[in-house]
């Protein structure tokens, strides 16, 4: 069988390859045009390079509405089960529906993680009220996606890895920057229950290869930020990167497979 | 398998490389050849970050040996002596056969206004002549895109350095301007390679990767996993890139 380099050349899906988007979002985002954004938009997307399933959190919910944003991923997850995953997306300037909001959402079955921004809700990621959330997220053992931008942030997400051991924490866009980049390398190798993110804008040259020869390709996950972004170019650069068909699958899927399996 | 003219490349030691990027002419053609980068415009760091005259030079002798590697210079105006007056510079690209320049006008780069008292007579070479002026979106505000089409009506423009914040600009300029191109590699937006294919046309768009310091690997599958056309996929790949330089005129 071809390499899955030849094949993504050539402009061939994966179809025999787990691809699932681990960080991705829906409906319009307030500051640019966003074109396609609905559930069926991102499919055509999905389909086009062979995504299996889209982990996803709603743009109105790492915004205003989380309730609004949150009956989006609900209705998505409900309408294809086999193709989307829910985070529920909490804010914690509203603290007092923050439990009523995790059990509202975990009615439904494809719901399965907790998302945080906490930029767009301009509080830090320790910050008090989101601790209803990590020690709900600790007993569940449910996996945690919290953006991050900088050393800070990822040196925050060591400190919550230590203190609330059975969340896994996936540190979204890996810090952003190269230099909190490293710290996040430091940060995922100290901790077995932290992951990076490869969801970023800036898809720099020879980034994925480069994490992987620092931390391994079992603690990398593929994500995009879709519709955000096209997903076909966090795609290429790790199913096109100088790494073996079995680092790719890791980030590509098996990763994320494992964390929402417990394993 | 689809054939690619790289738009936006370049070499040469630099101010920052990040951990897992490359900086020399051998690494870059090495990774053209790996990727299946059949041919690439290429310009000198040193062009941009040190002196234009200093990096263009280095640029040629550094090319030489490699047939898959055209040159594109770093040019700005002429009024300080630093740089050749429009004239003697167009001497100087014929003879060098240079068919596309690039301009970092921006105060975090060589930091000078592109109002015609500035850049008028530079522009108007370039655009006599036919040469295709690249810019990224880094070094201009909108405005200054828009004047600058205005301005120079027939000069080929290539918008480089797009994001994915651009379209509520990016499509009244399309729109209103058929001298200007934009380069593919910063241009994430969702379905935005095939919207603009439907609304202006596949001709709109060149091939850029942006490396070494963005990815060819995911510059590459953004065409080839675009739900474009085939022949769509190879104007931009490759086509678009080549008509562009043909027509240059040097006059």
């Amino acid at each position: 069988m071809n390499s899955m380099f030849n094949r993504v050349r050539m402009g061939q899906t994966l179809d025999d390859t787990l691809i699932i988007d681990s960080h991705c979002h829906m409906g319009f985002y307030y500051q640019f045009n966003a074109p396609n954004n609905t559930a069926e938009g991102m499919l055509e997307s999905m389909d086009a390079i062979g995504i299996n399933m889209a982990f996803v959190a709603a743009h109105a919910s790492i915004g205003p509405d989380y309730i609004y944003g949150n009956n989006m991923i609900i209705d998505a997850v409900t309408k294809y089960p086999d193709r989307f995953i829910g985070y529920i997306t909490l804010n914690p300037h509203y603290p007092k529906d923050m439990l009523n909001e995790i059990e509202r959402c975990l009615k439904v079955p494809g719901m399965r993680g907790i998302k945080l921004h906490p930029e767009c809700h301009q509080v830090p990621i320790d910050y008090k009220n989101y601790h209803i959330a990590y020690e709900f997220a600790n007993e569940m053992r449910f996996p945690v996606l919290i953006h991050t931008w900088g050393i800070g942030d990822i040196r925050i997400i060591g400190k919550l890895a230590e203190k609330y051991p059975e969340i896994r924490f996936i540190a979204g866009h890996s810090g952003g920057d190269v230099r909190a980049m490293e710290e996040t390398i430091n940060v995922v190798n100290s901790n077995v229950n932290v992951y990076a993110d490869l969801t970023v804008s800036m898809v720099r040259e020879g980034n994925v290869e480069w994490f992987v020869s620092q931390v391994g390709s079992r603690k990398l996950l593929y994500g995009s930020d879709m519709p955000f972004f096209d997903p076909r170019a966090a795609f290429g650069r790790v199913a096109l990167a100088r790494l073996s068909d079995d680092e790719k699958k890791d980030i590509l899927g098996l990763n994320i497979k494992r964390i929402l399996e417990n394993r | 398998m689809l054939e690619f003219f790289d738009s936006s490349c370049f070499f040469g030691r630099r101010s920052v490389v990040n951990p897992g990027s490359y900086w020399t002419v051998e690494e870059l053609v090495e990774n053209m050849n790996h990727f299946g980068i059949k041919k690439a415009l290429v310009y000198h760091s040193i062009a941009k970050e040190y002196n234009p005259c200093i990096g263009n030079r280095m640029l040629m002798e550094d090319i030489s040996k490699y047939p898959c590697l055209y040159p594109m210079w770093v040019v700005m105006p002429h009024h300080t002596g630093e740089f050749p007056e429009p004239d003697e510079l167009l001497k100087q690209l014929r003879q060098n056969n240079v068919k596309a320049v690039k301009i970092f006008p921006s105060i975090k780069d060589h930091f000078y206004s592109i109002s015609n008292w500035v850049c008028g007579e530079l522009f108007s070479m370039l655009e006599k002549s036919g040469i295709p002026l690249f810019v990224g979106l880094d070094q201009l505000t909108w405005n200054e895109i828009y004047e600058l089409c205005t301005g120079f009506p027939k000069l080929n423009i290539v918008l480089t350095d797009l994001n994915y914040r651009a379209d509520r600009n990016l499509y009244p300029l399309l729109q209103k301007f058929d001298n200007l191109c934009i380069e593919t590699y910063g241009y994430k937006q969702h379905h935005g390679i095939e919207e603009i294919c439907k609304k202006f046309g596949a001709g709109r768009f060149i091939f850029g990767s942006g490396t070494p310091v963005s990815s060819l690997a995911s510059a590459i599958t953004m065409i080839n996993f675009a739900r474009i056309s085939d022949e769509e996929k190879r104007m931009i790949a490759y086509g678009n890139l080549e008509k562009l330089l043909g027509g240059v005129k040097y006059e």
